[in-house]
Protein backbone atom coordinates (compact mmCIF):
# COMPACT_ATOMS: atom_id res chain seq x y z
CA UNK A 1 0.00 0.00 0.00
CA UNK A 2 1.43 3.29 -0.79
CA UNK A 3 -0.11 6.73 0.17
CA UNK A 4 -2.16 8.95 -2.71
CA UNK A 5 -1.13 11.99 -3.70
CA UNK A 6 -3.39 14.23 -5.36
CA UNK A 7 -2.16 16.55 -8.54
CA UNK A 8 -4.54 19.26 -9.92
CA UNK A 9 -4.27 19.70 -13.54
CA UNK A 10 -3.99 24.18 -14.05
CA UNK A 11 -2.98 23.73 -17.68
CA UNK A 12 -3.33 21.55 -20.75
CA UNK A 13 -3.43 22.19 -24.84
CA UNK A 14 -1.34 21.94 -27.63
CA UNK A 15 1.35 24.55 -28.72
CA UNK A 16 1.50 25.34 -32.37
CA UNK A 17 2.98 27.59 -35.09
CA UNK A 18 0.51 29.23 -37.51
CA UNK A 19 1.77 31.92 -39.66
CA UNK A 20 4.80 31.82 -38.20
CA UNK A 21 3.48 32.23 -34.46
CA UNK A 22 2.88 30.40 -31.61
CA UNK A 23 -0.50 29.42 -30.93
CA UNK A 24 -2.04 27.46 -27.47
CA UNK A 25 -5.31 26.09 -28.13
CA UNK A 26 -6.31 24.44 -24.64
CA UNK A 27 -7.09 25.70 -21.11
CA UNK A 28 -5.31 27.98 -18.49
CA UNK A 29 -2.97 29.92 -20.79
CA UNK A 30 -3.94 33.19 -21.69
CA UNK A 31 -1.44 34.08 -24.08
CA UNK A 32 1.91 32.77 -25.66
CA UNK A 33 4.32 34.76 -27.70
CA UNK A 34 8.10 33.87 -28.88
CA UNK A 35 10.49 34.52 -25.90
CA UNK A 36 11.59 38.31 -25.66
CA UNK A 37 15.62 37.96 -26.19
CA UNK A 38 15.49 34.22 -26.71
CA UNK A 39 16.25 32.18 -29.13
CA UNK A 40 14.48 33.21 -32.81
CA UNK A 41 13.01 29.73 -32.89
CA UNK A 42 11.80 27.25 -30.33
CA UNK A 43 11.53 29.33 -27.25
CA UNK A 44 8.08 30.33 -25.77
CA UNK A 45 6.88 32.46 -23.07
CA UNK A 46 3.46 31.01 -21.75
CA UNK A 47 1.49 33.43 -19.53
CA UNK A 48 -1.33 31.47 -16.64
CA UNK A 49 -4.92 32.19 -17.30
CA UNK A 50 -5.30 33.03 -13.29
CA UNK A 51 -9.19 31.97 -13.73
CA UNK A 52 -11.43 32.27 -10.52
CA UNK A 53 -8.82 33.04 -7.98
CA UNK A 54 -8.67 30.65 -5.12
CA UNK A 55 -10.42 27.41 -7.70
CA UNK A 56 -7.07 25.69 -8.24
CA UNK A 57 -4.26 26.46 -5.76
CA UNK A 58 -1.44 28.83 -5.76
CA UNK A 59 2.08 28.76 -7.44
CA UNK A 60 4.61 29.73 -5.33
CA UNK A 61 7.47 31.82 -6.59
CA UNK A 62 10.02 29.47 -8.04
CA UNK A 63 7.21 27.08 -8.93
CA UNK A 64 8.62 24.25 -6.53
CA UNK A 65 5.04 22.11 -6.38
CA UNK A 66 4.58 22.14 -10.28
CA UNK A 67 5.29 18.67 -12.50
CA UNK A 68 4.83 19.44 -16.24
CA UNK A 69 4.25 16.92 -18.74
CA UNK A 70 5.80 17.79 -22.24
CA UNK A 71 5.09 15.81 -25.33
CA UNK A 72 5.96 16.49 -29.30
CA UNK A 73 3.60 15.07 -31.30
CA UNK A 74 5.57 13.65 -34.41
CA UNK A 75 5.22 15.15 -38.36
CA UNK A 76 4.30 12.64 -41.17
CA UNK A 77 7.37 14.66 -42.88
CA UNK A 78 10.34 13.91 -39.97
CA UNK A 79 13.27 11.58 -41.09
CA UNK A 80 11.75 8.96 -39.50
CA UNK A 81 7.94 9.65 -40.32
CA UNK A 82 6.09 10.08 -37.19
CA UNK A 83 9.16 11.16 -35.16
CA UNK A 84 10.81 14.42 -34.55
CA UNK A 85 13.87 16.40 -34.76
CA UNK A 86 13.25 18.03 -31.29
CA UNK A 87 15.82 16.02 -28.84
CA UNK A 88 15.65 17.91 -25.36
CA UNK A 89 12.78 20.25 -24.15
CA UNK A 90 13.21 22.66 -21.44
CA UNK A 91 10.99 24.01 -18.85
CA UNK A 92 11.61 26.97 -16.67
CA UNK A 93 8.70 29.25 -14.66
CA UNK A 94 9.59 33.12 -14.68
CA UNK A 95 8.14 36.40 -13.69
CA UNK A 96 7.09 36.45 -9.73
CA UNK A 97 3.69 38.49 -9.97
CA UNK A 98 4.67 42.11 -8.81
CA UNK A 99 1.67 42.09 -6.60
CA UNK A 100 2.01 38.79 -4.51
CA UNK A 101 5.17 37.39 -5.62
CA UNK A 102 3.57 34.48 -7.11
CA UNK A 103 4.60 32.87 -10.92
CA UNK A 104 2.58 34.17 -13.60
CA UNK A 105 4.72 32.94 -16.41
CA UNK A 106 6.49 29.59 -17.85
CA UNK A 107 9.26 29.46 -20.91
CA UNK A 108 9.41 26.87 -22.90
CA UNK A 109 12.70 25.74 -25.03
CA UNK A 110 12.47 23.41 -27.82
CA UNK A 111 15.77 22.25 -29.47
CA UNK A 112 17.25 19.58 -31.82
CA UNK A 113 20.24 17.70 -31.58
CA UNK A 114 22.51 20.65 -32.87
CA UNK A 115 21.55 21.82 -30.38
CA UNK A 116 19.47 25.06 -32.04
CA UNK A 117 15.89 26.01 -31.41
CA UNK A 118 13.56 24.89 -33.74
CA UNK A 119 9.94 25.57 -33.95
CA UNK A 120 7.12 22.10 -33.67
CA UNK A 121 6.10 22.90 -36.90
CA UNK A 122 7.08 20.72 -40.57
CA UNK A 123 9.72 18.07 -40.39
CA UNK A 124 10.16 19.28 -37.14
CA UNK A 125 6.73 18.16 -35.47
CA UNK A 126 3.22 19.59 -35.33
CA UNK A 127 2.72 20.51 -32.31
CA UNK A 128 3.22 19.55 -28.41
CA UNK A 129 1.20 18.60 -26.40
CA UNK A 130 1.57 20.41 -22.62
CA UNK A 131 0.36 19.60 -19.25
CA UNK A 132 1.31 21.86 -15.92
CA UNK A 133 -0.06 20.29 -12.78
CA UNK A 134 0.15 20.95 -9.07
CA UNK A 135 1.35 18.49 -6.66
CA UNK A 136 -0.30 18.69 -2.77
CA UNK B 1 6.30 34.34 0.51
CA UNK B 2 2.92 35.62 -1.89
CA UNK B 3 1.49 33.21 -4.71
CA UNK B 4 -1.03 33.38 -7.40
CA UNK B 5 -4.10 31.47 -8.26
CA UNK B 6 -4.58 29.94 -11.55
CA UNK B 7 -7.48 28.17 -12.89
CA UNK B 8 -8.38 24.32 -12.83
CA UNK B 9 -8.76 22.60 -15.67
CA UNK B 10 -9.31 18.40 -15.47
CA UNK B 11 -7.70 15.97 -17.05
CA UNK B 12 -8.83 12.61 -17.30
CA UNK B 13 -6.40 9.55 -17.60
CA UNK B 14 -7.94 7.52 -20.51
CA UNK B 15 -5.07 4.27 -20.72
CA UNK B 16 -1.80 3.80 -18.99
CA UNK B 17 0.40 0.81 -20.22
CA UNK B 18 3.99 -0.26 -20.59
CA UNK B 19 5.10 -1.70 -23.56
CA UNK B 20 7.85 -3.71 -24.35
CA UNK B 21 9.46 -6.44 -26.90
CA UNK B 22 8.84 -9.66 -26.42
CA UNK B 23 11.38 -12.65 -27.45
CA UNK B 24 9.81 -13.40 -30.38
CA UNK B 25 10.26 -9.34 -31.03
CA UNK B 26 6.66 -8.13 -31.21
CA UNK B 27 5.66 -5.30 -28.97
CA UNK B 28 3.60 -6.54 -26.25
CA UNK B 29 1.25 -4.44 -23.53
CA UNK B 30 2.47 -5.53 -20.62
CA UNK B 31 -0.22 -7.04 -18.09
CA UNK B 32 -1.80 -4.23 -15.87
CA UNK B 33 -1.89 -1.58 -18.79
CA UNK B 34 -5.56 -0.63 -19.15
CA UNK B 35 -7.16 1.36 -22.34
CA UNK B 36 -5.27 -0.12 -24.92
CA UNK B 37 -7.19 -3.43 -26.59
CA UNK B 38 -3.91 -3.76 -28.98
CA UNK B 39 -0.46 -2.95 -30.04
CA UNK B 40 1.68 -3.59 -33.41
CA UNK B 41 4.45 -2.44 -35.76
CA UNK B 42 2.99 0.68 -37.80
CA UNK B 43 1.99 -0.70 -41.23
CA UNK B 44 4.75 1.58 -43.88
CA UNK B 45 6.20 2.23 -40.77
CA UNK B 46 10.09 2.73 -39.54
CA UNK B 47 11.21 -0.99 -38.99
CA UNK B 48 11.48 -0.49 -35.36
CA UNK B 49 10.54 2.16 -32.60
CA UNK B 50 7.40 2.40 -34.41
CA UNK B 51 3.97 1.17 -33.11
CA UNK B 52 0.11 1.94 -33.50
CA UNK B 53 -2.03 1.31 -30.37
CA UNK B 54 -5.42 0.95 -30.31
CA UNK B 55 -7.53 2.40 -28.12
CA UNK B 56 -10.33 -0.02 -25.57
CA UNK B 57 -13.69 1.56 -26.75
CA UNK B 58 -14.76 0.28 -23.07
CA UNK B 59 -18.39 1.60 -22.10
CA UNK B 60 -20.24 3.49 -24.95
CA UNK B 61 -20.04 7.37 -23.76
CA UNK B 62 -17.73 7.10 -21.41
CA UNK B 63 -14.73 9.36 -22.66
CA UNK B 64 -13.11 9.37 -26.00
CA UNK B 65 -11.13 11.32 -27.96
CA UNK B 66 -12.23 13.84 -30.69
CA UNK B 67 -11.82 13.43 -34.46
CA UNK B 68 -10.70 17.07 -34.86
CA UNK B 69 -7.70 16.25 -32.58
CA UNK B 70 -5.27 18.52 -33.92
CA UNK B 71 -7.17 21.42 -32.96
CA UNK B 72 -9.72 20.37 -30.08
CA UNK B 73 -9.44 21.72 -26.91
CA UNK B 74 -10.24 18.58 -25.32
CA UNK B 75 -7.96 16.47 -27.37
CA UNK B 76 -4.96 13.67 -26.06
CA UNK B 77 -2.15 14.77 -23.96
CA UNK B 78 0.25 12.13 -23.61
CA UNK B 79 3.10 11.51 -21.12
CA UNK B 80 6.13 8.92 -22.59
CA UNK B 81 8.71 7.86 -20.23
CA UNK B 82 11.45 5.31 -21.20
CA UNK B 83 12.46 2.74 -18.74
CA UNK B 84 16.68 2.64 -18.64
CA UNK B 85 18.71 -0.51 -19.49
CA UNK B 86 20.97 -1.74 -17.54
CA UNK B 87 23.75 -2.51 -20.45
CA UNK B 88 23.10 1.06 -22.13
CA UNK B 89 26.08 2.86 -22.76
CA UNK B 90 25.50 4.11 -19.42
CA UNK B 91 23.50 1.55 -17.45
CA UNK B 92 20.18 2.91 -16.32
CA UNK B 93 20.34 4.90 -19.50
CA UNK B 94 18.69 4.98 -22.91
CA UNK B 95 19.39 5.37 -26.28
CA UNK B 96 16.33 6.83 -27.29
CA UNK B 97 16.27 10.57 -27.87
CA UNK B 98 13.66 11.06 -29.36
CA UNK B 99 9.76 9.95 -28.44
CA UNK B 100 6.77 11.26 -30.09
CA UNK B 101 3.14 10.23 -30.47
CA UNK B 102 0.69 11.18 -33.22
CA UNK B 103 -3.16 10.32 -33.27
CA UNK B 104 -4.41 8.18 -36.72
CA UNK B 105 -6.73 10.01 -38.33
CA UNK B 106 -10.32 7.82 -38.46
CA UNK B 107 -11.82 6.78 -41.93
CA UNK B 108 -15.20 8.40 -40.75
CA UNK B 109 -13.80 12.21 -40.17
CA UNK B 110 -17.24 12.24 -37.54
CA UNK B 111 -15.70 9.06 -35.64
CA UNK B 112 -13.18 9.39 -32.83
CA UNK B 113 -10.56 8.51 -32.91
CA UNK B 114 -8.91 5.51 -31.77
CA UNK B 115 -5.26 4.33 -32.56
CA UNK B 116 -2.24 6.30 -31.31
CA UNK B 117 0.64 6.25 -33.09
CA UNK B 118 4.03 6.31 -31.00
CA UNK B 119 7.49 6.52 -32.80
CA UNK B 120 11.02 5.94 -30.84
CA UNK B 121 14.39 7.27 -32.63
CA UNK B 122 17.87 6.84 -31.52
CA UNK B 123 20.20 9.86 -32.54
CA UNK B 124 21.22 8.80 -35.74
CA UNK B 125 17.91 9.35 -36.02
CA UNK B 126 16.92 5.75 -36.93
CA UNK B 127 13.67 3.69 -34.79
CA UNK B 128 14.86 1.85 -32.44
CA UNK B 129 12.73 -0.48 -29.77
CA UNK B 130 12.74 -0.21 -26.84
CA UNK B 131 14.36 -3.18 -25.70
CA UNK B 132 18.33 -4.71 -24.93
CA UNK B 133 21.00 -2.11 -24.63
CA UNK B 134 18.18 0.69 -25.89
CA UNK B 135 15.92 0.63 -23.04
CA UNK B 136 13.66 -1.76 -21.31
CA UNK B 137 10.33 -0.65 -22.32
CA UNK B 138 8.22 2.27 -22.27
CA UNK B 139 5.55 3.74 -20.42
CA UNK B 140 2.91 5.49 -21.78
CA UNK B 141 -0.01 7.36 -20.52
CA UNK B 142 -2.68 8.87 -21.84
CA UNK B 143 -4.99 11.50 -20.88
CA UNK B 144 -8.21 13.55 -22.55
CA UNK B 145 -7.38 17.75 -21.76
CA UNK B 146 -10.87 19.37 -20.93
CA UNK B 147 -12.66 16.43 -19.70
CA UNK B 148 -14.60 18.31 -16.90
CA UNK B 149 -16.27 21.97 -15.87
CA UNK B 150 -12.84 23.36 -16.11
CA UNK B 151 -13.93 26.02 -12.95
CA UNK B 152 -14.94 23.14 -10.71
CA UNK B 153 -12.49 23.09 -7.79
CA UNK B 154 -11.81 19.43 -7.52
CA UNK B 155 -8.87 16.28 -8.48
CA UNK B 156 -9.95 14.41 -11.54
CA UNK B 157 -7.87 11.44 -10.92
CA UNK B 158 -9.96 8.33 -11.70
CA UNK B 159 -12.66 7.49 -14.01
CA UNK B 160 -15.47 10.14 -14.49
CA UNK B 161 -18.00 7.91 -14.94
CA UNK B 162 -17.73 5.13 -12.00
CA UNK B 163 -19.16 1.97 -12.61
CA UNK B 164 -22.53 0.72 -10.97
CA UNK B 165 -22.76 -2.36 -9.21
CA UNK B 166 -25.89 -4.18 -9.46
CA UNK B 167 -27.33 -5.98 -6.86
Amino acid sequence: MYDATPLQPIVQGLLTIVGGAPVFTGKGVSAVVRTAGGAAAGDFTFTLDPGVPGNAGEVAAGAPDIRSLVTVRGSATATIAGGSSITATGITYTTPSATDGGDTQFRLVLTNATPAGVDPSGANASGVEIALFRGF
Amino acid sequence: MGRANYQATPIQPIAHALIEISEGGAPVLVAGSYGFSAIARTVGGAGAGDFTLTLDPGVPGAVSLPSDIGSAEDAGRALVQVRGSATATIPGGTSIVTKNVSYVAPANPNAGVTQVRLVLANATPAGVDPSGANASGVELILLRGGAGNPNANIQVIGPLYQPVEVL
